[in-house]
């Protein structure tokens, strides 16, 4: 009898440790294969470089992909156990875990900052004639609280109104899109996502189109008239982020037990109906600013083009939260890259102000630090007020346009000329990191009068994705009488490779 | 590596197994060692030079002190006997000072600054700047191995090693390397030098493996979760320290016994028969008792090269009493350079003395023996506070709330999910109920070998999907 029990242990220590080496090579896998790379003497020394050789091992193994999956599943056939960032509801519906069922306040201090900052940025657009119209997205557990699993309370409640009744005691324009977002029937939101269906982005895009509509005088709305007509597409399969975040077997039974049916929708052109109209990366009068919930395959923009009949500027992303991509937009403006729009409908999910925290209010801050500072001041864009780009740098210390390792790599431009303590100045730069590379994270500028002395000011911005070029805009507010002669950018803790477009600083034209 | 790391499991054991079995014996030892090196090396590789020149100096002295010895053993006259004598101790006394000179530069150096700079603050001079260093993982395990070899040695208790490469392979051999057991030369002298391999010793081995690992991914990881949870809470409530001291106790104990489960089974699959360093601590019925199946290879040491030598307990009562004491507070700051494990350890010794002070009138006996496993439980549980704590204000919360002056903290900031409490429920019947790892082995029934393969295999699925967490010894 012991024997039996004897074989059976040293047969499956010698399975599992001869098996997965044994099932990589039959995959073609073999571990040579990942076993690729250098490294320097300080990194064999200290073990960085077998840290990396093991992390090469694992990460690309045969077994990994095998057992993963089906670990995922029977843990969840099991005990209803899934991977961290995921909760399954009532009827297979999918929630992201953040603070679900934590203890957590529900606070408006928590959104004061983000709102306030809103407030001035639409009273400075709208002062210089731009209709400025909100699109704040309820969250799908706001509006299907019911499909929660038992006993998980999501601690922002009532988020959506505690955010949409603080943005319009602050005077800002917020249709309140649940009237038309939770109909009877089919739910306009995915159940295996976050996001809305592309009906929910349609219908929550008719009631914003109408509302402009009222405002504009005598209903005219700006713009290229475009010839479009509003198609659906037959119904496709539609995985979403959170069915993927389950770790099942794709394809598997379980796995389609998550999978949703998506028709997408959008304006076509008239002439070529298979052809769908996603809106213009050019400036046009009306602007879409958004987030995912306004991109493929929802197409916010397409959607609007539609139902307005005129081209439209398409500004949303997926990625960058709500703040990044309207200070992107305010960047171009103040640097006179574009006319003001005359429309400009900013859309974001209603826990962005606080889940996105300070990458939602650096860039509106910022960009408000702008609008109150020099050379501002009077009216940034008063057509008497010349602008200049002044390329001023006349030396480059550091490496440029090559493999940044570390945080002490850095690149100081010693400025030819200073820029003069009263004036004031908006610094801009094209941060471009290749498509291939680790998000860089934060990047530090600080700007002083002697270089390796306490600079001036410093400030962080972050850069958030590694496949897309950066413009930077940070405004130089300076303490009068303190000149700037350099300015240092450091990006902090990365070993992302990045290349540095030319670096631009407006200031007043000098007289 | 990590013995539950993929690289360890899927790469590093099985190259070696295969090379080791391929190989005739007289390059086994020597293909150990270079194996050992290269596992130890993983971490930092200049940490491998660290520990050669610990082997070296200690071969050497071994090598001078045995060469006296059979000076001594051939017959000499009294007079050069003394001065051989004197010769001997030196060579024993060098082997000391470097290997606690190493130890107290790498382990104690940070911990002295820290604690000077705190004095020279206090008194308003200037504070020394230094580097912090780093401390080479498992220097405590392989310097208090080498140690033993050089006194027993000395204490003519055994032979000097002939060949280098034996005492290579017997310092660095790397199932029991970075956290033990600790096993002294003379258990492993045979051995080196000649050693069988058998289908017993395999299955064993692969069973011990199996169970350690398990034990380590299944149940000691499920109870660090929640004692994290518990101890990062400033000022905890009364449920909360409870919770959390127990569940510490789980994790210690699934934690470090599993790891000596696997080094036992590693041992054994390479020939070698590693001493039980585990033996149900926890159904101890005194503090002395639970000392005595705790951590076996360190408390024996400790016993036989430091208490002993002391005077044990034949110097009277006060005498054995302060000897306690001592012992256990250098237990306590073998474990680590804190003044948390100084406590520790004086916690222990006091109650190793007042047990032995009291003796035979002991409330023990009086007690069911229930509720004598339960009350020296609750004994290891206050250590197991000091062990754990960051601080000693932390722990000092902790006991007050363990008292039932509960805290601050949000009582339901630690909720255990259904699985946590199966859990819990699961790990106490495993220490209370079950027989341990080495009795399991020792079965005659093919059941728990059975159970533990499936454990082990579910073990090994875990590991693909949660990060892996170090082992806690590793620290010490």
């Amino acid at each position: 009898m012991k024997f039996l029990g004897s074989l059976v242990s040293i047969i499956t220590l010698l399975v599992v440790v001869f098996g997965a080496p044994a099932y990589d090579a039959a995959h073609g896998n073999w571990p040579g294969r990942r076993m690729s790379g250098s490294g320097t003497f300080e990194e064999f020394r200290s073990g960085v470089m077998a840290q990396r050789l093991e992390k090469r091992l694992v990460a690309g193994s045969s077994i990994d992909e095998l057992v993963r999956p089906r670990y995922n599943e029977a843990s969840y056939l099991l005990t209803g156990q899934t991977n961290p960032g995921v909760v399954v509801g009532k009827d297979n519906w999918l929630f992201p875990s953040d603070r679900l069922g934590e203890p957590g306040p529900n606070k408006r201090e928590e959104f004061a900052t983000s709102v306030k900052a809103m407030g001035e940025l639409t009273r400075f657009l709208e002062d210089h004639g731009c209709l400025v119209v909100y699109q704040l997205v309820p969250r799908k557990r706001t509006l299907y609280p019911e499909m929660l699993p038992d006993g998980l309370v999501d601690p922002y409640v009532p988020l959506f109104d505690d955010v949409r009744d603080a943005m319009l005691a602050e005077g800002l324009r917020v249709p309140d899109l649940r009237s038309v977002l939770k109909p009877e029937g089919e739910p306009l939101y995915f159940t295996n996502d976050t996001h809305w269906k592309p009906e929910g982005c349609r219908a929550a895009a008719t009631l914003i189109a109408d509302y402009v509509r009222e405002l504009l005088p005598n209903g005219e709305v700006p713009g290229k008239p475009m010839n479009v007509v509003l198609r659906e597409y037959p119904p496709e399969e539609f995985i979403g982020y959170q069915q993927r975040l389950l770790g099942f077997e794709r394809g598997s039974w379980l796995f389609n037990q998550f999978t949703n049916q998506i028709r997408q929708h959008g304006a076509v052109l008239e002439k070529d109906r298979d052809k769908l109209c996603r809106g213009s990366k050019r400036p046009q009068p009306i602007v879409l600013v958004g987030t995912s919930m306004s991109r493929g395959p929802y197409y916010g923009a397409s959607q609007y083009v539609g139902l307005l009949g005129v081209q439209i500027e398409d500004r949303a992303a997926a990625g960058y939260g709500a703040g990044y991509r309207l200070a992107e937009l305010m960047a171009e403006i103040l640097t006179k890259r574009r006319p003001m729009p005359e429309v400009l409908i900013w859309e974001f999910p209603e826990d962005f102000p606080i889940r996105e925290g300070r990458y939602f209010n650096e860039p509106l801050l910022s960009t408000i630090a702008v609008l109150g500072g020099a050379p501002y001041r009077a009216d940034p864009l008063d057509a008497s007020r010349e602008l200049e780009n002044v390329t001023v740098y006349s030396e480059k210390d550091g490496v440029l346009d090559a493999e940044c390792e570390g945080p002490r790599t850095e690149i100081i431009y010693t400025l030819s000329e200073p820029i003069a303590g009263d004036a004031g100045a908006v610094l801009r730069f094209d941060f471009n990191v290749p498509k291939r590379g680790k998000p860089l994270g934060l990047l530090h500028i600080e700007w002083g009068e002697v270089i390796d002395e306490k600079p001036i000011a410093r400030r962080s911005v972050l850069i958030r994705r590694s496949d897309s070029t950066h413009p930077v805009m940070e405004p130089l507010v300076l303490p009068a009488g303190a000149p700037i002669n350099y300015i240092r950018i450091r990006p902090y803790n990365s070993k992302a490779r990045f290349e540095l477009g030319n670096l631009e600083i407006w200031t007043p034209r000098r007289r | 590596m990590i013995f539950t790391s993929q690289v360890f499991l899927f790469w590093f054991l099985p190259a070696v197994l295969l090379g080791y079995y391929l190989l005739p014996f007289r390059f086994k030892s020597l293909f150990l060692t270079l194996v050992s090196y290269v596992f130890y090396g993983w971490w930092r590789v200049d940490f491998v030079l660290l520990m050669l020149v610990s082997t070296v100096i200690d071969f050497f002295c071994g090598r001078r002190i045995g060469l006296l010895n059979e000076r001594i053993d051939g017959g000499v006259d009294p007079a050069e006997r003394i001065d051989l004598d004197r010769k001997r101790k030196r060579a024993m006394l060098f082997s000391i000072c470097a290997n606690l000179g190493l130890l107290g530069y790498f382990k104690y150096w940070n911990f002295g600054i820290d604690t000077l700079n705190v004095m020279l603050g206090a008194a308003g001079f200037t504070e020394i700047s230094w580097t912090q260093i780093v401390l080479p993982v498992g220097i405590s395990f392989y310097t208090f191995q080498s140690l033993s070899y050089s006194i027993d040695v000395y204490r003519r208790q055994a032979p000097a090693v002939r060949r280098f490469v034996d005492f290579a392979c017997y310092i660095s051999l790397f199932p029991q390397l970075v956290a033990g057991p600790i096993v002294r030369y003379q258990t492993l002298a045979a051995e080196l030098v000649h050693r069988t391999h058998t289908w017993e010793k395999l299955s064993r081995g692969a069973f011990l493996f199996q169970i350690g690992f398990a034990k380590k991914i299944l149940l000691a990881d499920s109870f660090a979760t929640i004692a994290d949870q518990c101890f990062a809470l400033g000022d905890p409530t009364t449920y909360q320290a409870w919770l959390g001291s127990f569940a510490y106790a789980m994790q210690i104990y699934f934690d470090f016994s599993g790891y000596s489960d696997m080094a036992i089974g590693l041992g054994a699959l390479f020939g070698f028969t590693f001493p039980i360093n585990f033996d149900s601590p926890y159904k101890s019925q005194s503090i002395t008792e639970f000392w005595r199946r705790w951590h076996i290879s360190l408390s024996t040491w400790l016993r036989d090269y430091l208490y002993v030598p002391l005077g044990g307990n034949r110097r009277g009562k006060g005498r054995t009493y302060i000897n306690l004491m001592l012992t256990m507070l250098l237990g306590g700051l073998w474990h680590g350079a804190a003044m948390t494990f100084v406590l520790w350890g004086a916690y222990q010794g006091a109650w190793l003395a007042i047990e032995r002070m009291v003796g035979k009138r002991s409330l023990y006996p009086v007690l069911p023996k229930p509720l004598r496993i339960a009350l020296t439980f609750v004994i290891v549980l206050g250590g197991w506070i000091l062990f754990r704590a960051a601080t000693v204000a932390q722990a000092g919360e902790f006991f007050s709330a363990l008292a039932g002056f509960g805290g601050a903290a949000d009582p339901g900031a630690v909720v255990l999910s259904t699985r946590q409490i199966a859990g819990c429920f699961l790990g106490a019947g495993i220490v209370w109920f079950l027989p341990n790892s080495q009795q399991l082995a020792e079965s005659r029934s093919s059941v728990p070998h059975f159970v533990v393969a499936v454990a082990f295999l579910a073990a090994i699925a875990q590991i693909f999907v949660v990060s892996y967490s170090p082992f806690l010894y590793f620290q010490f």
